[in-house]
């Protein structure tokens, strides 16, 4: 589902041009954390465009604006992962599994993709 | 790349490594803060959320950089691709030949590497799915391993260098740097949110 958010931009990093924007659900009641990203790319030359007069501060907060916006899908995905498992129970088959140390991780493990299907 | 995983380090080698400005305070580097992004780790452990934090806890760490893709879509009868990926209309190393320009990003270049293609192709022949990972699009550009370390992908997980599938066209008409991991096995499940439309973000960790 989508969840309305508000957003705050943290600061802009001139070194990589990265901005660092905060996420915020916009209904407390749903009890999600604010989503950070800290090193959001945008475009290197933004900045120095604006700086050269070749765009009004208007703009500039367009770019910026659609930018995080398009990056607020990861705060989306977060929080409706966070929705969809809370308050669910531990499957007891899992139990076992905790409190015990597993088999010896391999150099192929390490190396290797590990994505889990869910 | 990475911070050294011993030896001595300097709050420049963060700063270079993470970002910042000068004058350099290590409370600037707290996992969570402006510059270093929460559940950072390294040799000696994660980095710290807040206090004590030393020039220590940064050996082998690594900064991360997120890009934000705009899906499009192309297919044809030989398959077909989710995502974006720049005109590459000879690209033999792709599951579709003679693919045509699809979707955007943002930005589209990291430290001068020019970021070109993030998508989900199917082979309709083969009946296998593949992401892949391009840069350099149409150029005989040469990219060392060293442009990433692995991708963390939304809605698909994370993909290591190590187990990707490198190609490197040698003439210019080609495309120019391509990694491939075989998605197949996951590609029902791990990675409905690529349905070719909305934005997805792919944080490249370097």
């Amino acid at each position: 589902m989508f969840i309305e958010f508000t957003f705050v931009v943290n600061g802009y990093n001139l070194k990589k041009s990265t901005i660092s924007v905060t996420y915020t659900a916009v209904d407390e009641t749903l009890g999600l954390k604010p989503h950070i990203i800290q090193q959001l790319g945008v475009e290197r030359d933004i900045l120095p465009s604006y700086q050269a007069g070749e765009m009004t501060v208007d703009v500039l907060k367009e770019v910026l604006r659609k930018a995080i916006i398009g990056a607020g899908s990861r705060a989306q995905y977060e929080w409706n992962i966070e929705i969809a498992t809370r308050g669910a129970d531990m499957p007891a088959e899992l139990v076992p599994l905790f409190g015990i140390e597993w088999e010896a991780v391999t150099e192929a493990e390490v190396t290797g993709n590990t994505e889990v299907i869910i | 790349m990475a911070i050294q995983t011993s030896g001595a380090i300097t709050l420049s080698d963060i700063q270079t490594e993470f970002g910042g400005s000068n004058p350099i305070s290590l409370s600037e580097y707290y996992a969570g803060g402006l510059y270093v992004p929460s559940g950072t780790s390294g040799t000696n452990g994660a980095v710290p959320a807040s206090g004590e934090i030393a020039v220590s806890d940064f050996y082998g760490t690594q900064s991360s950089f997120v890009c934000t893709i705009t899906e499009g879509t192309y297919s044809d009868p030989q398959g077909s691709s989710r995502g974006y990926l720049k005109a590459v209309t000879t690209n033999v190393t792709l599951v579709v030949n003679n693919i045509q320009p699809h979707g955007s990003r943002t930005p589209t270049s990291l430290s001068g590497v020019s970021l070109d293609g993030f998508t989900v192709a199917r082979d309709t022949k083969g009946n296998n799915t593949s992401f892949y990972f391009v840069t350099d699009a149409g150029t005989t550009t040469a990219r060392s391993q060293t442009v990433f370390t692995s991708l963390e992908v939304e809605g698909g997980g994370t993909l290591n260098l190590a187990s990707a599938d490198y190609f490197r066209a040698a003439t210019a008409v080609l495309n120019g740097n391509v990694w491939r991991w075989d998605i197949s096995s996951t590609v029902s499940t791990a990675w409905p949110t690529w349905d070719g439309s909305g934005t997805r973000t792919v944080t490249i960790n370097e």
